[in-house]
């Protein structure tokens, strides 16, 4: 049986629940999603993104969608922390995406297998940040350029290089395998919020 | 799980308020979290029967916890404060003599006290805004020239007016809560809201 250190199990238990799908698109159609981005109907094509990990059928031409799991960090908490009384300004803006298939922690700040270049999320076209009520949605579209790689883990972060990690995440089963040239891929980390009143 | 939030209202003579604010101005001077934890665990042993003396000679005469909640539209705040999309910070606490149980619904007290003359209180300068970890700690002073009321609720708001604003979190004191006395006592509140709560 696994077992969970103590903070692992803290943070999955007991913290923001977040959840990050990597989609594979073909190359002709990256322009058609971008544009859709820009359009401002960046969730319209994640809930397609997400339907198709659930087998539903969908009108964008989806090559594989890889769901997990994973982690916010605590640093990347304590930068929220930050962010909300108003000590940081640089906000979670850069998408990563990397190969290594180590199991993801709290405490990790970075990915151990990154393939570069970062995503500038803010750009147009690039991805977008959408807070819902309780939901903070965050999306990085990486063009077909992007190097071929099985992309097994992802991140957001504040700057590139390096920066503070919001969260880590890692594909366990059926990761999307992209090829330069060929094909590109979308990277959407949604983390939901909620109040309690009671211990468990 | 996901945030949490404890709330203390303690009461103190109006002979310690030179002291509290001192300790306040402390805190928003050198950002020290052990004196920010000091006061919030005096305040538990006070909770738990004991009798915690707070500097040399600071006796609280009274203090009453609430175990209640972050609402609903305080944690849409809390996601546009990580974005950037509101730039509005938490500065107002306030308090009020309804009894209602807090529901993540609500986007107020249900019965706030104050007006003109008894404003809510601006945390920036009688208390403090505070951040470590994944926690936010917020505590607000209520000077002796308040008038007189029974404290039974409290919500940390980013508006200063009576009944405006969005409110953060709501805490009903529905054991034991403390009744202020002008020019007797005065009375401080302090909300701790973690994000990821350790369980007991």
């Amino acid at each position: 049986m696994l077992v969970l250190d103590d903070e692992l199990e803290r943070m999955k238990k007991n913290g923001p629940q977040e959840v990050t799908y990597a989609s594979l698109f073909w190359a002709e159609d990256i322009p058609k999603i971008q544009k859709l981005f820009i359009e401002g109907k960046s969730e319209e094509v994640n809930e397609k993104c997400r339907r198709y990990y659930d087998d539903h059928k969908s009108d964008l031409n989806i090559i594989h969608v890889s769901k997990t799991e994973d982690l916010p960090t605590y640093p990347g908490l304590s930068y929220c922390m930050q962010l909300i009384i108003g000590t940081q300004t640089n906000r979670f803006k850069f998408a990563i995406a990397g190969t290594d298939n180590s199991q993801a922690r709290p405490y990790q700040q970075g990915l151990l297998g990154e393939v570069t270049p970062r995503i500038d999320i803010t750009l147009p076209g690039n991805g977008s940040i959408t807070a819902g009520t309780t939901t903070l949605t965050l999306t990085g579209i990486f063009a077909a350029s992007f190097p071929t790689a099985v992309i097994r883990e992802s991140a957001f972060s504040t700057a590139s290089p390096g920066g503070i990690y919001l969260n880590r995440n890692m594909f366990s089963s059926s990761p999307i395998n992209h090829t330069s040239g060929v094909s590109g891929f979308t990277i959407q980390s949604v983390f939901t919020f909620a109040g309690v009143t009671t211990w468990e | 799980m996901g945030i949490k939030d404890i709330t203390y209202a303690a009461l103190f003579d109006r002979k310690d308020l030179p002291f509290l604010y001192r300790y306040a101005e402390k805190v928003r001077a050198t950002h020290s979290q052990q004196l920010v934890d000091d006061f919030n665990n005096a305040c538990q042993r006070k909770v738990d029967d004991h009798n915690p003396i707070l500097g040399d000679r600071t006796e609280f005469m009274q203090v009453s916890k609430a175990d209640d909640l972050v609402v609903t539209v305080g944690i849409t705040r809390l996601i546009l404060q990580i974005t950037g999309g509101s730039l509005v910070r938490w500065q107002w606490m306030a308090k009020g003599g309804g009894s209602t149980t807090p529901s993540a619904a609500d986007a107020g007290l249900t019965a706030e006290v104050g007006g003109a003359s008894d404003p809510r209180i601006d945390m920036s300068l009688f208390g403090w805004r505070e951040w470590a970890g994944s926690s936010l700690r917020f505590l607000a002073i209520s000077g002796e020239s308040v008038p007189t009321i029974t404290v039974n609720e409290a919500g940390i708001f980013d508006t200063g007016p009576l009944a405006g604003g969005t409110m953060l979190n709501k805490n009903v004191f529905s054991s034991l809560p403390i009744t202020h006395t002008v020019n007797v006592t005065g009375f401080v509140i302090s909300s701790v809201i973690d994000f990821v709560p350790v369980m007991n």
